[in-house]
């Protein structure tokens, strides 16, 4: 009974598995034919919830094909770039050790102290932060190396493949490339990445200085090609194609020269560091053109990283006016000799003077005793000024603030410029704009008004941009010629202010002694100006000066004017604020001579093309060129030369090489300021440079090895 | 090496067993094997098409997946000789379903502990040149001691006496719970679906069971859609992303929804006939994983619709059989398997197409016999190699039954 019972059991078992296996195959066929019907509705009808499926494929394929313009160039007087399109890399290493490849190859970090080793010889990084950053606390899958890791160039980049690490990638970004770091940035400006919201494409676009006053010509039209691909992604040509090519952005060229710019930078950083202004301005011209070879402000930043961009945005040049002081006397006795008063050898009684009560003190306020205006001029005294002005009469002197142009704009063609002002109502304020008081200037209009001096009384229009070149046909689309804005004066005055200015630093009551440039012959003014405390007094105490000095060289023949100020320094009393502008006045002057000079001589020898090449194919090169050079790094590549090729440069010129490969420092005894600077921004070190001439000393060894977070002091003599 | 090899074939009696292989392979069920090889052979040519671009982004050679999916193949047909040399005898033994449990178990921790994620789903353990996927493993795991468990408890459980069969199933959940928070959501549910269909398939009452299996399909269709409605305007959970991208994935196209709508654009552009073996576009780097979650969108796209057909009829062909086999053997124990199997393979797939055609969220789970995969493709292997057996077992039986 109970066998029965079971048998039954079982045979009932057997049919539920039998009718469930039946249910599961009918499930089968079910779920079988709607994956059919699904994939058969969509790939047919290509068409899912009312979109159309194969139309936006074409445009997904389509969309990208549009063909960025690329943004065009500016470059300096001599062609090299200080603005170009490229891409900018981000580093990040893979520390995850589960991260391998398909042949189990490791793709992480293997050999940390190797990777911190490699990183810090070609990125600001010290080792010993690389390694730190290669150790997080916490258990990272990558790491990344904070700014230093950051815009990182194509260079730099291929330096660090050349190590061959694993799991060091590189995130590649579009981006405006300013190779020379801080480089007159303000002037020149930046440009960021904006995403266009129509299309989301990114695109650069100018925000300061010349890369927002050209933008429109630098930016080119995006060009687009939609090509109509077939089903099998080929290409066809169905007369559907549309093939408009991108119209890459127009080239600027600057009259910046790149090596005057370069020192430039590194001394007003110098100078800057050491004394803390608040303000710092600088511009050397050709006097013969209006062309601005250099120019540079402090503080400034850096247009690649960005940095100290947040702390000023004016262009200090153009959008600071200021109370110039004792330079404006140039212009005093300017239109003092050009209106026929003045009388360098009668004698005035310096020290005070008193014009409707109100004192105007020389600096010495004891004075001199009674002494020539030509003396007086040398010994930058304010009486003299004072004098002058009401010899010459308030009005003769407004009229030649005019035919000098303060108050106007120098046209140079950035927006927002202050044009200054003259407070001229009673006559001690007429007195006192003898003097550079109570007017109001900027940096740009002192230096339009020096050409006429160093000009023979011609006026020139300061120059920035001297073309505008399409890069495909090379036409020129704009072009910006030299051009004379005015004659305040006579030539002959101009010679006469010109030897009063030499007078200025050679003389020996002369106060502008700090200028002398061995070799050359110098005029300049310098000044110390109050500075208002934007009310009705002056700020006071030791720090409230604005220092100035305008020289002119060589004072036979002018071809350059230098003007520099620095407004507030925070003086230590180890050096004088002449002292410390000389260090920028001389070395940056003493370039640009040198440069004329070899300008007129031959410039014989050809710089040969060794990037690329192994190093001691480039010895070879550089040694048959007969051209000086030094090495950085022992590696058995060339990956950068100081020098372009086929530029021709004098034989005293040096060509620095760059190669992979670890780096230890030179000997940079005999070196030039010039060939130190451009050692150490190529190495990637840190350098204080000291004293002007030649290197004499360092505070690293020769033969030490050198990373990122090496500092050097070079001093020079 | 070779003596311990030797020393294993005594262990398993492998010689004896190739005396009966002869006879085995005459009974050789080609309703099954011929498919299997098909798809294997299309699986191979489609994960290299679909791969060449993406293993030569990842730094390998293009053939690197080629030669893997090419070796794979090669090992599951040799588990399936190995299969079929075994009778299905040493997969039933209680030290062996022990061993595979723990081992099992211990992966799984081991996975949870210290493994790693990779697209945000469950993760592998890498042995030699395998990536073992314990969640895979862990289905074939439930169809053995499933059927086991079941086919040996059946008279127990016809005496009314204590079965035990909440226990068994009780540490299957646990084990499935470790597969859900690896987080492998997909895998879960297979493996669900697989224990209840040989659950259900046992022998309990059949008119229950097919409301309850129906219930549960309505029940997880509604819930689908409640989620879909309820998190229409997206959410920060990543499963439940998954499914706001499915219920609406072009206004997610850029984001979650971008697997779906690129999946989308292969089949449009596939069409019928396709554009052709190698042509695929959205291999390129439009669709993620061509070679594996999405190959089935790449081969529509290379091979049409029509290619697509032909493969689901293969695979059809080998579920239906399983099937079969299933319902026509007297054998408890068989028939589970051949249930567990066909249930493997039509889940599988249904959660693989479903997710390119949009039917289901995308889950993450490859299509049998042609997504790249060693986990995948030997586990698929070991089933094919039982219900091979299983009607081979039939075949002899049959002829046994007409010589008599």
């Amino acid at each position: 009974m109970n066998k029965l019972n079971n048998r039954n059991k079982q045979k009932k078992r057997r049919e539920n598995r039998s009718r469930y296996g039946q249910f599961l195959l009918l499930l089968c066929l079910g779920v079988f034919l709607c994956m059919v019907l699904r994939f058969t509705y969509v790939s047919v009808f290509k068409n899912v919830g009312g979109y159309n499926l194969s139309e936006m494929a074409k445009s997904l394929y389509t969309q990208s094909n549009v063909i960025s313009a690329k943004r065009g160039t500016i470059y300096d007087a001599n062609g090299q770039p200080l603005a170009e399109d490229t891409n900018v890399y981000t580093m990040y290493a893979i520390l995850n050790k589960k991260q391998v490849g398909l042949d189990n190859k490791p793709m992480y970090i293997t050999d940390k102290e190797k990777a911190a080793k490699a990183i810090s010889s070609v990125l600001s990084i010290s080792y010993k932060q690389a390694l730190k950053d290669l150790n997080p606390s916490t258990n990272a899958f990558q790491v990344e190396f904070g700014s230093a890791g950051t815009n990182i160039s194509l260079t730099q980049k291929q330096k660090l493949d050349s190590y061959h690490i694993s799991g060091l990638n590189f995130l590649q970004q579009p981006s405006r490339l300013y190779p020379n770091g801080v480089f007159a940035s303000h002037i020149i400006g930046y440009a960021s990445a904006n995403s266009n919201s129509s299309d989301s494409k990114v695109s650069l676009t100018g925000q300061m200085g010349i890369e927002k006053v050209y933008n429109e010509l630098l930016t080119g039209k995006n060009g687009y090609k939609t090509t109509q691909l077939n089903n099998a992604g080929v290409e066809v040509d169905n007369g559907e194609s549309v093939n408009k090519p991108a119209k890459n952005g127009d080239d600027v060229y600057t009259t910046l020269d790149y090596r005057l710019q370069s020192l430039l930078e590194t001394e007003m950083t110098s100078v800057y560091n050491q004394v803390h202004p608040k303000t710092m301005n600088a511009v050397l011209m050709n006097a013969k053109t209006g062309d601005i070879l250099a120019a540079t402000q402090r503080p400034t930043f850096n247009a690649t990283t960005k940095q100290g961009l947040s702390s000023i945005w004016r262009n200090t040049l153009i959008q600071d006016s200021y109370e110039p002081g004792s330079t404006m006397k140039i212009f005093t006795v300017a239109s003092s000799i050009n209106s026929g008063h003045y009388n360098g050898n009668a004698t005035y009684h310096s020290g005070k003077y008193l014009v409707d009560g109100k004192v105007v003190p020389d600096w010495n306020t004891n004075g001199w005793g009674n002494i020539t205006y030509n003396k007086g001029f040398a010994l930058s005294s304010n009486v003299a000024m004072a004098h002058l002005e009401q010899q010459m009469g308030a009005k003769t002197w407004r009229n030649y603030m005019n035919r000098f142009q303060f108050f106007t704009s120098t046209n140079l063609g950035f927006p927002g410029e202050e044009t200054g002002s003259v407070q001229f109502n009673y006559p001690i304020e007429q007195a006192n704009t003898a003097f550079g008081q109570g007017i109001q200037v900027n940096a740009m209009q002192m230096m339009r008004a020096l050409t006429s001096i160093a000009n023979g009384g011609t006026m020139l229009q300061p120059r920035l941009v001297t073309k505008i070149v399409d890069p495909k046909t090379k036409k020129v689309i704009k072009s910006y010629p030299k051009k004379v804005v005015g004659h305040p004066i006579t030539a002959n005055t101009a010679k006469q202010v010109i030897q009063h200015m030499e007078d200025v630093v050679y003389k020996s009551y002369g106060i502008g002694g700090a200028y002398k440039i061995p070799g050359y012959k110098i005029a300049a003014k310098t000044g110390t100006a109050q500075v208002s405390d934007g009310k009705s007094g002056y700020e006071s105490g030791d720090d409230s000066y604005l220092y100035s000095v305008a020289g002119i060289a060589p004072a036979n023949n002018p071809k350059y004017i230098l003007y520099i100020t620095m407004k507030q320094p925070h003086l230590t009393g180890t050096k004088t604020a002449s002292q410390l502008m000389a260090e920028i006045f001389n070395p940056v002057m003493r370039l640009a001579l040198e440069e004329n000079v070899n300008a007129e001589s031959e410039n014989s020898l050809k710089v040969p093309s060794i990037t690329g090449k192994s190093t001691s194919e480039a010895k070879a090169a550089l040694k048959d060129a007969g051209l000086k050079y030094a090495i950085i790094g022992d590696g058995d590549k060339v990956l950068d030369q100081s020098i372009d090729a086929n530029e021709k440069v004098s034989k005293n010129r040096m060509v620095i090489v760059q190669t992979n490969g670890s780096k230890t420092m030179a000997n940079l005894k005999g070196w030039s300021r010039y060939d130190v600077a451009t050692y150490c921004r190529m190495a990637g070190i840190d350098a204080e440079l000291d004293g002007d001439g030649f290197a004499y000393k360092q505070s690293v060894k020769p033969g030490e090895s050198l990373d990122g977070g090496t500092k050097v002091t070079i001093k020079f003599k | 090496m070779i003596s311990k090899i030797a020393e294993y074939c005594h262990k398993w009696h492998i010689s004896e067993h190739w005396k009966r292989m002869k006879f085995n392979i005459n009974a050789m069920d080609y309703y099954i094997f011929v498919p299997f090889l098909l798809l294997s052979v299309i699986g191979i040519i489609m994960v290299y098409s679909a791969s060449s671009n993406v293993s030569t982004q990842i730094g390998g050679t293009p053939t690197g997946y080629l030669i893997k999916q090419s070796m794979f193949v090669v090992v599951s047909i040799v588990i399936i000789l190995i299969c079929l040399a075994g009778n299905n005898q040493f997969v039933r033994k209680a030290k062996f379903l022990g061993i595979f449990f723990f081992a099992l178990f211990g992966a799984l921790i081991l996975l949870k502990a210290f493994g790693h994620s990779v697209n945000g789903s469950a993760g592998w353990i890498p042995i030699g040149p395998l990536h073992v996927q314990p969640a895979e493993v862990a289905k074939v795991y439930i169809i053995l001691r499933m059927s086991q468990f079941l086919a040996s408890r059946e008279d127990r459980i016809i005496n009314g006496e204590k079965s035990r069969t909440h226990v068994q199933v009780f540490s299957i959940f646990v084990m499935l719970f470790l597969v859900f928070i690896q987080p492998d959501l997909g895998g879960t549910v297979i493996n669900l679906a697989i224990m209840f269909a040989i659950l259900f398939g046992s022998g309990v009452n059949w008119r229950g069971a097919t409301l309850l299996t129906s219930a549960g399909l309505l029940f997880g269709w509604i819930s689908l859609k409640i989620l879909s409605f309820v998190f229409k305007d997206g959410t920060s959970i990543y499963q439940i992303q998954r499914i706001t991208a499915y219920s609406n994935p072009f206004k997610y196209a850029n984001g979650i929804g971008q697997q779906l709508v690129n999946s989308y654009y292969a089949l449009s552009n596939g069409g019928i006939f396709g554009v052709g073996l190698g042509n695929s576009i959205q291999k390129t780097g439009y669709l993620p994983e061509p070679n594996t979650d999405f190959i089935m969108a790449i081969i529509a796209e290379e091979l049409g619709l029509i290619g697509v057909l032909f493969i689901l009829f293969l695979l059809l062909t080998i579920i239906v059989r399983a099937f079969q086999l299933g319902i026509r053997s007297n054998d408890t124990y068989d028939t589970l398997i051949c249930y567990g199997v066909g249930t493997y393979m039509l889940v599988q797939a249904y959660f693989n197409v479903g997710g390119v055609i949009g039917l289901l969220p995308i889950t993450g789970v490859t299509f049998p016999f042609i997504s790249y995969g060693g986990s995948s493709m030997l586990t698929l292997a070991l089933c094919i190699g039982m219900i091979l057996v299983i009607s081979a077992k039939q075949k002899t039986q049959k002829t046994r039954r007409i010589r008599y």
